[in-house]
């Protein structure tokens, strides 16, 4: 069985990282931002996994699995948000909402 | 037994109160007249009545010098080494005092049955009447201080309550308030006494305080501090005397009481209350006798004060207020006594008082009742006819205060006299005063009498007098005409017995083979002495110079109100001491320049200048700051998510890159 | 039941919250649900006054300090936990709540007809955090309960509460921020000199009762860390001159909350000087005594000056309770058996009283949307019954021997005096301001003819309002005629709280006058 390098799977990691962080700095629309914070989450995922196998340590895995449930309630709740908040706002924008400003 | 006397009207004013509560009160309540209410309650007092003659006269039948009777209820308030128990106790002062309390109020009950009878609410007066026995029973069967003060207060709050009990009208209300405030600035010194007893003795139940007074002083114990304490004592609690029995500085709301219902006035201004203070101080005579100067100012303030009410009482208009003065003056007279010495001469007064006072109060209630409300004597005049029980019974009591022997006030108000020359304290000067104040008691009694009774009307029968009800539903009092007449006899009969008991009630206490004094010896040391230079035979003289000053007094007010022409001139010609006088020497207008004015400016300023402009500008002032700093920091909370990010990003790298390389 | 026996104080700590967060899914909307909704609350805080009673049951006076405990470990590292126990300063105190909170949620069933639900919520939990106050034995579970308070009391004036609450709430929270920051700091160093002393760290009272912490200088720990737990508490009293938000509170309050406030809240501060400040820090009180107790006296007078000029009677209450609890706070400076024993009856009378006072504002409110004084006149004849229970309870605030506030003001000003006379013969002076500003205010409100003709249609108390009333009128008297039933069981803790507030301990409890000393041996001698 061929093992990739642990290398390999940290840089994709990164890069995954890096995009969905970038998206986050970029992208104005809020769906999108949270799908970027998917996306950083799983990077992370993917480091925990490398490493609890470089490691032999079950601690990442369970970690992964701890953050895959927390991931998956958190969109829910941030989706339902976002309706709620296309509803109210007609809007989905960060430019135009910035409430907390006022 | 002894707790079941203040308890009977207790009862009374419970069931008097709940029928008031339940059933009179609430809307569309039923309005029952006032027999019922009044039988409950003179009933009550009646029972205390009857049951003070048997304690009276279990007290009799022990040995002199054994003669207490104590019940412990409960313990009221123990707290480790302070305890205070509800105890009563009856001894030869107290039990005298309950007797002659007991039996005024139970005759003034009765009159009020006819007094009240048109009265909107009477459950709730005669609730009152009967808690105002139990207070006053409190007050002289309490075994401590702290339940005499129960009773103190509790006879205060009645007054309050009854002089304002026809509180529609706002004066009236006014004056029963006045006399709460007035009374609570006595309370106050008498709260400080009590608190310096403790401090000082350890005790404030009265048996305890006596004894280790008394014996502290005769083993010579007590150091010049401590009599220095003690006259403090005495004093302080003289304040209190002041407030309760209407003493100058605080006399000011006795005549202002008068707002309350005729029975009132007479039982509780005239008769009972108003003496609490004296018996205070007769109580308390071990500690009076200790102290020289507390006896003088006793003394001063009594002579004073008698004086000066009487002179103010020469020149009143309304019945009451005359009748109110001459309280004033009678009380003074009794301290004038205590404050000599003469305590039991002091309390012989106080009984007599409470007779004649009484009688000649509830005499002017009939007048009152008779003249449908009419209170001016000037507008009285020539119902010697129409109301013929109330004027001879009115004339008893007249001659029995301007002190014309046989009659009861002569031998009482003697006594002080010649005591007040005689004793160790006393003065010429008492003597002086103290005549001179006979002579013009005499006078306006007299004043008073001729005015209302002798002469011819000076007022329109038939509803003439109806237009101004003071009642508080406005209604009119009396379904029968105007005409003048005689009271019923639920308000005769009283006036009968009041009138015999003013005539012969001096016998008890002839000087030289009183009875009271030898009946009140175990509580009142009998003190006959006579200061050196005072000839016995000087007794004689001056008693027979009184008489004469009354009999002066009497005629010549008989002369000059027999024709109102010449007293108008006489008042044209002194107009200017009429004047002051009239106003009662402007005494509530100087009070309410000095104190009423300047403190509620104060607290005005106060609550302005300090509550809002001061504490609250601090307060809001830390308000203020948080929310300046809040600006001044929200610039960078641009709203923006990817400006936060970003510098979130620029930490973490900030962070991570201090971590790996430290800072160089 | 056996769960209960032994979890007596979580049961009544927790039973109104429980119960309250159960009430949460009545539906509210109809007419009958709004009904079902107070009927709920009103049972919730009956079987809280139940539970109480079990305790007053339980509670043996000559038994060990505290008493019914319980404890968790919470925070073991920081040495906090879930501890709670009760002695007599507790006891009466938690009775008194348990007590009032029927009364305030039937006084209040008209009063308040929006957002029912959060209404009730917020008063059953307010029950809660004040009832966990006065048993949590851990200081830091002190600490959450007496700020966990805060909120409901927060939202109620803020959302029930009249037209400037926004104003009074941000006042009421700014002032008990500030006071209970500073105590929080001061339980951390506590619980670090314990670590420091003994090793571990702790925030068991009994445990920091045993601390020796240096005194006597403006600087030393005792002083520094007194007056930290005293602003705190001075606040909540509130003492003279960090009382103004106090009128504010009251004045924009609910009923309910006005008399939660006043009767409850307000003796957390004296509870918190018997149960912390004092017996932590015996010195720091010796070096403030003096002060203390001229704040407490021009309390006194001041507040009752101030309330003698109101226009407005909820604010006239307001500020004579900054002068009834300025009897509490010279009482317990005092620091003797009779005036502190008079400084906490104060207490509970002034919660009775001042409670009461607020109620009938309440009812008077109801029916006019006024309280100026000026608007009244006359409501005596109108209604009788109403005047009759007015007149009792005004009694009981001027402190007329026989109803309950007499008891308090003269045990204090008779112990006061042993410990300064001058201060007290001032202090006795609000015995007759009291009777003015308040005879003043009755005589306003009550006598004279009706001079507005709004006034003349007011019906007088329903039997809701009688049934609120009669309580408070029975514990009227019944406190002021039989003061020791309350005194037995309280008596222990009061001389165990001297023990420790007096530096030196017992041995100076009792200061005796050489001249009453020599009197008294002849008495002996006899």
């Amino acid at each position: 069985m061929n093992q990739v390098e642990p290398w390999v799977v940290l840089s994709f990691s990164s890069i995954i990282f890096m995009i969905g962080f970038t998206g986050i700095l970029i992208r104005k629309n809020i769906l999108v931002i949270l799908m970027c914070i998917e996306l950083m989450l799983n990077a992370v995922n993917l480091t925990f996994v490398t490493y609890s196998t470089l490691l032999q340590d079950m601690a990442g895995q369970m970690s992964v699995f701890f953050i895959i449930t927390v991931a998956a309630a958190e969109s829910a709740v941030g989706l339902a948000l976002v309706i709620a908040m296309f509803r109210t706002l007609r809007s989905v924008s960060t430019e135009e909402i910035q409430l907390l400003r006022e | 037994m002894l707790a079941l006397i203040a308890l009977l009207p207790l009862i009374g004013f419970a069931i008097n109160g709940l029928w008031y509560v339940a059933v009179q009160a609430p809307p569309g309540g039923k309005k029952a007249g006032a027999t019922v209410s009044g039988v409950i309650a003179t009933t009550a007092i009646g029972g205390s009545f009857v049951l003070s003659l048997l304690v009276f006269l279990r007290l009799k039948g022990m040995p002199a010098e054994a003669r207490v009777i104590e019940q412990v209820v409960f313990d009221w308030m123990t707290i480790g080494d302070f305890n205070l128990e509800m105890v009563f106790r009856a001894d030869p002062l107290s039990s005298i005092f309950t007797l002659f309390i007991t039996g005024v109020a139970t005759l003034i009950h009765l009159y009020s049955i006819g007094y009240m009878g048109h009265d909107a609410t009477p459950g709730k007066f005669f609730a009152y009447l009967n808690l105002f026995s139990f207070s006053m029973l409190m007050l002289v069967l309490g075994g401590s201080l702290p339940i005499l003060f129960l009773g103190w207060e509790g006879v205060g709050l009645c007054s309050y309550l009854l002089i304002g009990y026809w509180y529609a009208d706002m004066d009236k209300a006014s004056a029963g308030k006045k006399a709460f405030i007035v009374n609570r600035i006595g309370d106050f010194g008498f709260l400080l006494g009590m608190f310096m007893i403790y401090d000082k003795f350890g005790t404030l139940d009265l048996l305890a305080l006596r004894d280790t007074v008394l014996q502290s002083s005769s083993a010579g114990l007590l150091l010049a501090a401590d009599l220095t304490a003690i006259t403090t004592i005495c004093i302080l609690l003289f304040v209190g005397c002041m407030g309760k029995s209407a003493q100058i500085p605080l006399y000011v709301w006795l005549p202002d009481a008068m707002a309350g219902p005729t029975p009132v006035s007479a039982l509780i201004h005239a008769a009972t209350m108003v003496t609490s203070g004296i018996y205070l101080v007769a109580r308390l005579n071990f500690m009076y006798s200790l102290s020289p100067t507390a006896l003088t100012v006793v003394a001063v303030v009594g002579v004073v004060t008698a004086f000066f009410a009487a002179t103010i009482a020469l020149v009143q208009r309304d019945i009451k207020k005359v009748l109110a003065y001459s309280t004033v003056s009678q009380l003074g007279y009794m301290f004038l006594g205590c404050g000599v010495g003469a305590y039991s001469a002091g309390v012989s007064h106080v009984i007599t008082h409470a007779f004649f006072k009484a009688l000649l109060f509830l005499g002017a209630g009939s007048v009152i009742h008779g003249m449908h409300e009419e209170q001016d004597i000037m507008k009285m005049g020539g119902l010697k006819s129409k109301m013929k029980w109330t004027y001879l019974t009115f004339a008893a009591g007249w001659l029995a205060i301007a002190g014309i022997p046989p009659f009861s006030g002569f031998f009482s108000k003697d006594e002080i006299l010649w005591r007040s020359f005689s004793a160790e304290h006393g003065s010429f000067l008492f003597w002086l005063l103290g005549a001179v104040t006979a002579v013009m008691t005499a006078f306006y009694m007299t004043r008073l009498f001729s005015l209302t009774f002798l002469g011819s009307p000076r007022f329109k029968e038939q509803g003439e007098h109806h237009g101004h009800s003071t009642h508080p539903d406005g209604h009119h009092e009396h379904g029968h005409g105007g005409a003048v007449h005689e009271s019923p006899m639920t308000m005769v009969f009283p006036l009968q017995v009041l009138a015999v008991l003013s005539v012969i009630g001096g016998f008890m206490a002839i000087p030289h083979m009183s009875w009271l004094d030898h009946w009140l010896e175990p509580v009142i040391p009998v003190d006959h002495g006579v200061a050196a230079g005072v000839a016995p035979a000087m007794e004689w003289v001056l008693m027979a110079l009184s008489v004469a000053g009354a009999a002066a007094g009497i005629f010549f007010a008989f002369k000059l109100y027999a024709d109102l022409a010449k007293v108008e001139k006489l008042k044209q010609r002194w107009a200017g001491v009429h004047k002051l006088l009239e106003n009662k020497w402007y005494v509530d207008e100087l009070y309410e320049a000095l104190f009423v004015r300047p403190i509620y400016t104060l607290s005005v300023a106060l609550w302005k200048g300090f509550d809002t402009a001061v504490i609250d500008r601090v307060v809001l002032g830390f308000g203020r700051v948080s929310e300046w700093s809040g600006q001044t920091v929200r610039v960078v909370q641009t709203g923006s998510i990817h400006l936060y990010a970003f510098v979130l990003l620029i930490g973490i790298i900030a962070t991570a890159g201090y971590l790996l390389y430290g800072l160089a | 039941m056996a769960w209960l026996d032994s979890h007596l104080l979580t049961a009544t700590v927790f039973l109104p919250f429980v119960w309250s967060l159960a009430g949460l899914l009545i539906p509210s909307g109809t007419e009958g649900g709004k009904t079902s909704l107070k009927i709920w609350a009103l049972l919730g805080s009956l079987l809280t006054l139940a539970i109480s009673v079990l305790i007053y049951q339980r509670y043996i006076p000559a038994g060990p300090e505290f008493q019914l405990t319980e404890t968790v470990a919470w925070l073991p590292v920081f040495g906090i936990s879930y501890s709670l126990g009760m002695d007599g300063l507790s006891l009466w105190l938690i009775m008194l709540t348990t007590f009032l909170m029927p009364i305030a949620i039937l006084g209040s069933f008209n009063a308040v007809e929006q957002r029912l639900k959060e209404y009730y919520f917020l008063l059953l939990s307010l029950e809660t955090g004040m009832i966990g106050a006065f048993v949590a034995t851990d200081l830091f579970l002190f600490y959450v309960f007496w700020e966990a308070m805060l909120i409901p009391m927060y939202f109620l004036i803020g959302i029930w509460g009249g037209k400037e609450r926004i104003y009074a709430t941000m006042k009421f929270f700014l002032y008990t921020m500030v006071g209970s920051l500073l105590m929080l700091v001061a339980i951390f160093y506590l619980a670090y000199q314990h670590k420091v002393q003994f090793g571990t760290y702790s925030m068991q009272v009994l445990d920091l009762y045993k601390l020796t912490l240096g005194g006597g200088t403006f600087s030393s720990p005792q002083s520094v860390m007194f007056l930290a737990f005293a602003l705190a508490f001075s606040i909540k009293v509130p003492l003279f001159p960090l009382h103004t938000w106090l009128p504010d509170a009251h004045v924009q309050a609910p009923t309910a909350g006005s008399v939660i406030l006043a009767a409850i809240l307000l003796k957390m501060g004296g509870y918190g000087f018997m149960r912390f400040a004092f017996p932590l820090f015996p010195e720091g009180v010796a070096y403030y005594q003096l002060t203390f107790m001229v704040l407490g006296t021009i309390a006194i007078v001041y507040g009752a000056w101030v309330a003698m000029v109101q226009p407005d009677i909820k604010k006239l209450v307001a500020y004579s309770s900054v002068s009834h609890m300025g009897y509490v706070i010279l009482g317990l400076f005092s620091l003797n058996a009779v005036a502190a024993t008079g400084a906490y009856y104060q207490m509970l009378n002034h919660g009775i009283s001042t409670g009461a006072l607020f109620l009938l504002v309440g009812m008077i409110y109801e029916r006019r949307h006024t309280r100026e004084i000026s608007h009244f006149g006359g409501i005596s004849r109108v209604m009788p019954l109403f005047a009759v229970a007015f007149l009792i309870i005004t009694l009981s605030s001027v402190a007329l021997p026989g109803t309950n506030g007499f008891i308090g003001e003269f045990l204090i000003l008779l112990g006061s005096w042993k410990a300064n006379p001058v201060l007290t013969a001032i202090a006795a002076l609000g015995v007759i301001f009291g009777a003015v500003y308040m005879l003043w205010m009755f005589q306003r409100v009550m006598f004279g003819p009706v001079t507005h003709k709004e006034n003349e249609g007011l019906k007088d108390l329903s039997a809701r309002e009688i049934a609120v009333l009669v309580p408070l009128i029975i514990a009227v008297f019944a406190m002021g005629i039989f003061p020791n039933f309350f005194f037995q069981k309280l008596e222990p803790s009061i001389e165990r709280f001297l023990a420790r507030s007096i530096p030196g301990g017992a041995a100076v409890t009792q200061v005796v006058d050489p001249v009453t000393s020599s009197v008294q041996l002849v008495m002996k001698g006899n």
